[in-house]
C-alpha cells in the first residue's frame, strides 16, 4: 500500500490526529504501543509535531485591515451604489495613465489597474475576462500581429504599444511598429455588451482581427468609466 | 458547582449570534443588503485571511474576497442551509483564491514568500485609504528564511493537503467546516491534514 493512501490504522496518522487531540482511548492505547517497539515511529512523531508548531508560527502574520472601509466596499459593490467622491482620484489616475506610453508590460498592468478602479464595472459585467484577461490577451494579440506581420512588410519588429483612456467610454490599446503602416489597436466599449477586438492592418496583407465579446448581467450607471 | 450540561453565558451567545446569522441570511436573500452588510462584517476578517494565506499577498486576498462576497449575494438563493453560510463563503474565497493562484502561475512564478513576510499595504483605489496591511505579530513569527521556507514547501503541497492544513491548522477551523470546504468527509480532512504535515517534515527537514 502507498504511503498516500488513506489508513486509519497508520500509527503515524494516530500520531498526527494525537498532535489535534482527536484519539479516542483505544486508539491512544494503540499509538503507545506502537510507539515503545519503533524508533522511527517516535522520530516521526517528533518530525509532525515540529511541523505543526512551524505551521502554526508561520500563519502567525496578521492582517490589520480597515474592516469598515472593507466591509462599506463590498456593500457598495453588491448595491451598485458608489460614493461619487471617490471618483476624483480615479480620475487624477487615469489623467496620468493616459498621458503616458508604455510598453507591454505596463499596458497589462494598465489594465490591472481599470479592473480596481471600476470594481461595479467589474463585478456587474464582464468584469475580469475582460479587464483582466481579455484586455491583456488582446493587447498580447496585438503585440504579436504587429510583431509577425511586420517583418513581412519590412518594418521593424519592434512595436511599441499605448494606452489610451477615449473619452467617452472607450477603452484601447493600440501597438504600432514605429515605422508604420502596420496598427493594431485593441478597444472595449462598457456598456450591457461589451466587446474586446483586436484589428491589425498593414499594406499588402489586409485586415486580421481577434474579437472576444459577452453580455454582462446588469446595467450600470453609477461609474463614469 | 455548576451544572457541566448547562448552557454557560459563551453558549448563550454563540447560540444568539447563530440565530442572528440565520436572520440576516433569511433578510439577504429576499434581497436586504444591509442584512448582507451585517454578513459581510461578521466574515470578512476570516475570508480575507483564509485568501492571504493561500495567496501570499494583501492585495489580492482582499480582491479574491470581495469577489467571493459578491458572488455569495448573487448565489444566496443556492444557499440551503443558512447555519452554514461561513462555511459555504469560504468555499467560494478558497476556490476563487485557487483558481487565482493558478491563473498567476501562468503569468509568471510568485511563490508565496515574495510577499508574506514583507509588511505590505492595500489601499482603496478611489479613497486611498488603507485597506489591509499585513504585520507580523513579534515573538510568535519565525525568521524570514524559516518563514520563506515553509511558504515555498506550502507551495509543493497538493492543493486539498495544503488548503486542509491551513484551514484546519492556521485558521483554526473545525474539521466539519473545513470538510465543508473541501466538499469531503471529516475523515479526509484529518488525512490530508497527517498527509500535509508529512511531506513538510520533508520538506523542512533542514530546518526542524
Amino acid at each position: 500500500m502507498s504511503g498516500h493512501e488513506h489508513n486509519p490504522n497508520d500509527p503515524a496518522y494516530l500520531a498526527s490526529r494525537e498532535i489535534d487531540g482527536d484519539l479516542s482511548a483505544d486508539e491512544r492505547q494503540r499509538l503507545q504501543e506502537a510507539l515503545v517497539g519503533s524508533e522511527a515511529l517516535r522520530a516521526e512523531v517528533d518530525g509532525l509535531r515540529a511541523v505543526d508548531a512551524v505551521v502554526r508560527q508561520w500563519g502567525a502574520s496578521s492582517i490589520e485591515v480597515d474592516w469598515d472601509t472593507s466591509a462599506q466596499l463590498i456593500q457598495a459593490m453588491v448595491t451598485g451604489k458608489f460614493d461619487g467622491a471617490s471618483l476624483s482620484k480615479v480620475d487624477d489616475i487615469l489623467a496620468r495613465w493616459a498621458n503616458s506610453a508604455v510598453d507591454f508590460d505596463e499596458t497589462m498592468f494598465a489594465s490591472a489597474v481599470i479592473s480596481r478602479i471600476a470594481p461595479v464595472a467589474r463585478k456587474y459585467r464582464l468584469p475580469r475576462m475582460v479587464f483582466r484577461v481579455g484586455a491583456p490577451l488582446a493587447a498580447a494579440a496585438a503585440i504579436v500581429l504587429a510583431v509577425t506581420v511586420g517583418p513581412w512588410t519590412g518594418l521593424a519588429p519592434s512595436p511599441r504599444s499605448v494606452v489610451r483612456i477615449g473619452p467617452a467610454e472607450v477603452f484601447q490599446v493600440a501597438a504600432r511598429a514605429p515605422s508604420a503602416d502596420i496598427r493594431a489597436q485593441v478597444s472595449f466599449v462598457q456598456s450591457d455588451h461589451a466587446d474586446l477586438t483586436v484589428d491589425a492592418e498593414s499594406d499588402g496583407i489586409g485586415l486580421l482581427s481577434l474579437g472576444v465579446g459577452g453580455n454582462g448581467r446588469g446595467r450600470d450607471d453609477s461609474s463614469p468609466l | 458547582m455548576s451544572n457541566p450540561l448547562e448552557p454557560t453565558a459563551l453558549d448563550t451567545e454563540v447560540a444568539l449570534m447563530e440565530s442572528t446569522k440565520v436572520d440576516l441570511v433569511a433578510r439577504a436573500k429576499e434581497g436586504d443588503t444591509n442584512a448582507f452588510g451585517s454578513l459581510v462584517r461578521m466574515h470578512q476578517r476570516q475570508a480575507v485571511s483564509v485568501a492571504f494565506r493561500l495567496l501570499g499577498n494583501t492585495e489580492d486576498a482582499s480582491d479574491v474576497a470581495q469577489d467571493a462576497f459578491v458572488r455569495a449575494f448573487r448565489s444566496l438563493g443556492q444557499l440551503e442551509d443558512p447555519a452554514r453560510f461561513g462555511p459555504w463563503l469560504l468555499r467560494t474565497v478558497s476556490n476563487l483564491a485557487l483558481n487565482f493562484r493558478r491563473a498567476r502561475a501562468h503569468r509568471k512564478a510568485a511563490p508565496l514568500e515574495d510577499t508574506a513576510v514583507d509588511a505590505a499595504e492595500v489601499r482603496h483605489p478611489g479613497t486611498g485609504l488603507r485597506l489591509a496591511r499585513t504585520e507580523t505579530s513579534g515573538d510568535d513569527t519565525l525568521p524570514t528564511e524559516l518563514h520563506a521556507a515553509v511558504s515555498a514547501a506550502l507551495e509543493k503541497l497538493p492543493e486539498k493537503q495544503r488548503l486542509a492544513l491551513i484551514l484546519f491548522s492556521v485558521e483554526q477551523m473545525p474539521q466539519k467546516d473545513v470538510a465543508a470546504v473541501l466538499g469531503c468527509s471529516v475523515e479526509l480532512v484529518k488525512w490530508n491534514v497527517f498527509q500535509a504535515r508529512r511531506k513538510l517534515r520533508e520538506l523542512l527537514a533542514e530546518h526542524l
